[in-house]
């Protein structure tokens, strides 16, 4: 596949869209040194939408950075379309492009046009072309009237669709998206799932690798997501697969007045992990336990610490549950 | 309170950056460069001779501008560097802590941070035998106008800052040149134009130079300057720096006033 | 190397400058008036002490070539550093072009207002303080000016590749190399003045461009203070040149993968 403007090589048809082997990285400072990335290895196919999900600090960003050639790795390999992210970044950078949610880039003092047709000029798209495509994803993503207004003037939404469009308007073949919706209203939001969605079925080698905290998104969007917490991955399936993982458990809501301590439940026979949260004076409490026994006993223990149950509801698995067995805490 | 953490942080932008003895290089190498500049200068037109009334002149004229230059130097960058790099002036802003009194603060620090450079000069002064006459009353208070002069001009340069865009240079510097070029920092004010010999009569910066002479050099040397005695020089100085202390004030409340009006607070300009 | 496309990433960084310049024009007061008076300073210096004229000319040409040695500092080398500061860099590595084409692209963005500059402080040269430049060798004189921005601008590659690695260290490392390098350099006298000190400026490209200009334009102080002669100048520019630039283009792959394997490409607030 070549792009008008800047050739692009792209190895055999075969290779997977991303592969990490065992990939560590360990950032080292006078004071304290951090283990990041521990053993990953992860294989995303064409065509994917690949979610990486877990809480802040797990390292999404590095392995993401690592993927982009930003970063290189303390051990291990990774490769973006065949190529190694170590050696071959010249060959890797024409076909991927990145969005980090909540940094925007580009230049205050330009509009959103041209700051749009400068990025799409280190791509080596002709001007005319360049044009054409930042007209149509402006019309796509909504923002078609803004093009003539400085990139400091607009909402968080509207930058972040600026972004979006950014990372789009070259093609490339892997976009890497590291929290794309982070901060954003329900319906900006909504809007750019949507686009991603789209943007991946017109071409069945498209491939995307999402990093996000938000379990309702990786749900909705990914077709395998990996669960990634202190740097290691925990878990790698299809969301289905993984909810199945939680089946035979039960999920409980819960709301508690007053708001009492529940530290107790880590030492409850049958208790996966819980994770509560204030509730104005009250106490919203999701616990994730083994069996029917272990209800009883978590009901008892509430009232126990003078507790009261205001309701109690049992739900069906989320991945929120898959997180919380597998981690012990909650992801939020 | 306000005053004193905003030296603190001045401090540590500054200062913690490096090891005591690089930041002491580093504040002392562009000041000795500068003053080499002028040595050279002065060396090539009198054929190697080193010494006289215009050397020392323009020797303790240009160290002691370093204290302006340095602390409008780091001034100009405040606004631009908290509203774009940091991305911190509309915290700072809403704070308790008085935006007006936080600049003080930086360039109080910024101010006696640059005394370490200026003492290495006067030091290395000896070596080319200036005759040394120092009156120290006259100079501290000397320094205490100083001080009030260079944070009224840094308060000028913050008020313009708030409402235009981060350029390459350093705007400090460049505003700094003003009282280079029309205070007889390094040659008498009479070598100017006419209408720039009376224009620098009205700078708080001419009689601050004036005053560093007298109690430096214990004399001034400068044929318009003097004509008025050290008293008359003081009196001077305390007018227009007050008076100039008001104009910056009212410019930077002005800024302020306007950069909310239009919304610029927190605005990038980089390009 | 794809030519086109760093031809259009030059292009496209050279841009937001050209723009910025045009929508923000208090560059002018501070970048082009501002600065003159400093430099005037020099000139009445000369005057209170009864200098030849020639040295007025001599600050003049320092001046012009300074203009450009601070868009190195300060519009490109330092440059990198802020692009990182306001997330831009990443995206600058992730992109397939070659980094020096973004430099450049910063530097002949840059080119507009320094050149507004250049041409303020010449004009006032001749017409406030009544300079006369005596052109000799026209062609000489362009292809040293030339020569000497190139190189001057390699020099700056080379150190943006540094700061690139260094924090807020690289930015005070700017501010300070300001004054000693213009004293290296001979910027307000001519640099032979330093004796055996002014081999060792000549590593500073503009050492020897602005030592061989003002030989050009002031040829009556050629043989008194001349370096050596213009020809041989611009031979040393040349090969001074082609080294930068291939340093620049090695320095910078190294320090960018340095940069990656630390992971300080990225850290902002350093």
């Amino acid at each position: 596949m070549t792009q008008k403007g800047l050739r692009r090589v792209l190895p055999s048809q075969r290779v997977d869209a991303i592969a990490c082997e065992h990939v560590d990285r360990i950032f080292e400072s006078k004071n304290r040194t951090v283990q990041a990335l521990n053993d990953v290895t992860i294989t995303v196919k064409k065509g994917e939408l690949f979610g990486l999900l877990g809480p802040n600090g797990a390292g999404k960003t590095t392995l993401i950075k690592i993927l982009t050639t930003l970063l290189l790795p303390t051990s291990g390999k990774a490769h973006v379309y065949g190529y190694d992210v170590t050696r071959d970044e010249n060959k890797i950078r024409p076909i991927i492009n990145m969005v980090s949610g909540g940094e925007y880039s580009g230049y205050g003092l330009l509009t959103v046009r041209e700051n749009l047709w400068m990025f799409s000029q280190f791509y080596g798209i002709p001007g005319k072309e360049a044009n054409q495509r930042i007209k149509t994803l402006m019309e796509r993503l909504g923002i078609a009237n803004m093009g003539d207004r400085k990139i400091r003037t607009l909402s968080t939404g509207e930058r972040q669709r600026v972004s979006i469009i950014r990372a789009f308007m070259t093609e490339p073949q892997v976009v890497f998206l590291d929290e794309p919706t982070l901060g954003l209203d329900v319906e900006t939001a909504r809007l750019i799932r949507r686009f991603i969605q789209e943007w991946l079925e017109k071409d069945s080698e498209r491939t995307v690798l999402l990093t996000t905290h938000y379990m309702m998104e990786a749900d909705e969007l990914c077709s395998r997501i990996a669960i990634i917490n202190e740097g290691k991955i925990v878990a790698l399936d299809t969301p289905s697969g993984l909810k199945n993982m939680v089946k035979k458990e039960i999920s409980l809501n819960i709301e508690i007045f007053p708001e009492i301590k529940v530290d107790w439940l880590n030492n409850l026979d049958g208790v996966i992990g819980f994770n509560s949260k204030d509730a104005g004076g009250n106490l919203s409490l999701r616990v994730v336990v083994e069996h029917d026994a272990a209800v009883g006993e978590v009901l008892a223990g509430i009232n126990q610490h003078g507790g009261k149950i205001s309701y109690l509801n049992k739900e069906e698995p989320t991945l929120e549950d898959v997180f919380l067995k597998l981690t012990g805490r909650g992801l939020e | 309170m306000a005053v004193r953490s905003s030296m603190w942080l001045e401090y540590q932008i500054e200062a913690n950056w490096t090891s005591p003895v690089i930041f002491i290089l580093y504040n002392t190498l562009k000041p000795v460069g500068g003053s080499l500049l002028l040595l050279a200068m002065y060396y090539v037109v009198t054929g190697g001779f080193l010494g006289g009334e215009s050397l020392y002149f323009l020797y303790i004229g240009n160290a002691f501008y370093m204290l302006v230059a340095q602390t409008l130097f780091n001034v100009g960058w405040i606004i631009h560097d908290d509203r774009e790099h940091y991305q911190t002036m509309k915290y700072i802003y809403i704070s308790p802590l008085s935006y007006f009194m936080y600049l003080m603060g930086r360039s109080a620090m910024r101010f006696l941070l640059s005394l370490l450079p200026l003492s290495v000069l006067i030091f290395l002064g000896v070596f080319l035998k200036i005759p040394y006459h120092i009156e120290v009353l006259l100079l501290l208070g000397t320094f205490f106008l100083g001080w009030i002069f260079v944070i009224s001009s840094g308060l000028l340069l913050s008020g313009i800052n708030m409402l235009t865009a981060r350029h390459g240079n350093s705007v400090g510097q460049a505003f700094s040149g003003i009282f280079y070029l029309f205070s007889g920092v390094v040659f008498p004010i009479n070598v100017l134009p006419g209408w720039a010999s009376k224009a620098a009569l009205g700078m708080p910066s001419t009689y601050w130079f004036s005053l560093v002479r007298r109690s430096v050099l214990g004399k001034e040397v400068d044929s318009i300057m003097s004509g008025f005695t050290t008293g008359e020089v003081a009196v001077r100085l305390i007018i227009i720096s007050v008076l100039f202390f008001v104009i910056s004030y009212l410019t930077f409340r002005l800024a302020d006033y306007l950069a909310r009006k239009k919304g610029i607070l927190d605005m990038t300009t980089t390009y | 190397m794809n030519v086109m496309l760093n031809l259009r990433a030059l292009k496209g960084r050279a841009y937001p400058r050209m723009i910025g310049a045009v929508r923000e024009p208090s560059w002018m007061f501070w970048e082009t008036f501002l600065p003159i008076l400093s430099m005037a300073a020099y000139v009445y210096v000369y005057r209170s002490l009864d200098a030849p004229k020639e040295f007025e000319g001599f600050v003049i040409l320092g001046g012009v070539m300074t203009t450009y040695w601070m868009n190195v500092l300060w519009g490109m080398a330092s440059q990198l550093y802020w692009e990182k500061e306001t997330a831009n860099l990443q995206l600058y590595l992730a992109a397939p072009m070659s980094k020096m084409s973004i430099l450049a692209g910063m530097a002949l963005g840059g080119m507009f207002s320094t050149s507004v500059r250049c041409i303020s402080i010449i004009v006032m040269g001749v017409i406030i303080f009544k300079v006369d430049f005596v052109v000799t060798n026209a062609g000489l004189l362009l292809g040293i000016f030339g020569v000497t921005l190139v190189a001057l601008y390699g020099m700056g590659m080379v150190f943006a590749s540094l700061f690139l690695m260094w924090g807020r260290e690289a930015w005070h490392l700017n501010m300070i190399m300001e004054e000693p390098i213009y004293f290296l350099s001979g910027y307000s006298f001519p640099v032979k003045a330093l004796g055996s000190l002014s081999l060792f400026a000549t590593v500073i490209p503009f050492t020897l461009g602005l030592d061989a200009m003002r030989q050009l334009t002031f040829p009556s102080m050629a043989t008194q203070w001349g370096l050596v002669s213009p020809h041989l100048e611009l031979v040393i520019l040349l090969v001074m040149s082609i080294i930068l630039l291939y340093l620049a283009r090695v320095s910078l792959d190294r320090m960018e993968r340095m940069g990656r394997s630390k992971g300080t490409l990225t850290m902002r607030w350093q």
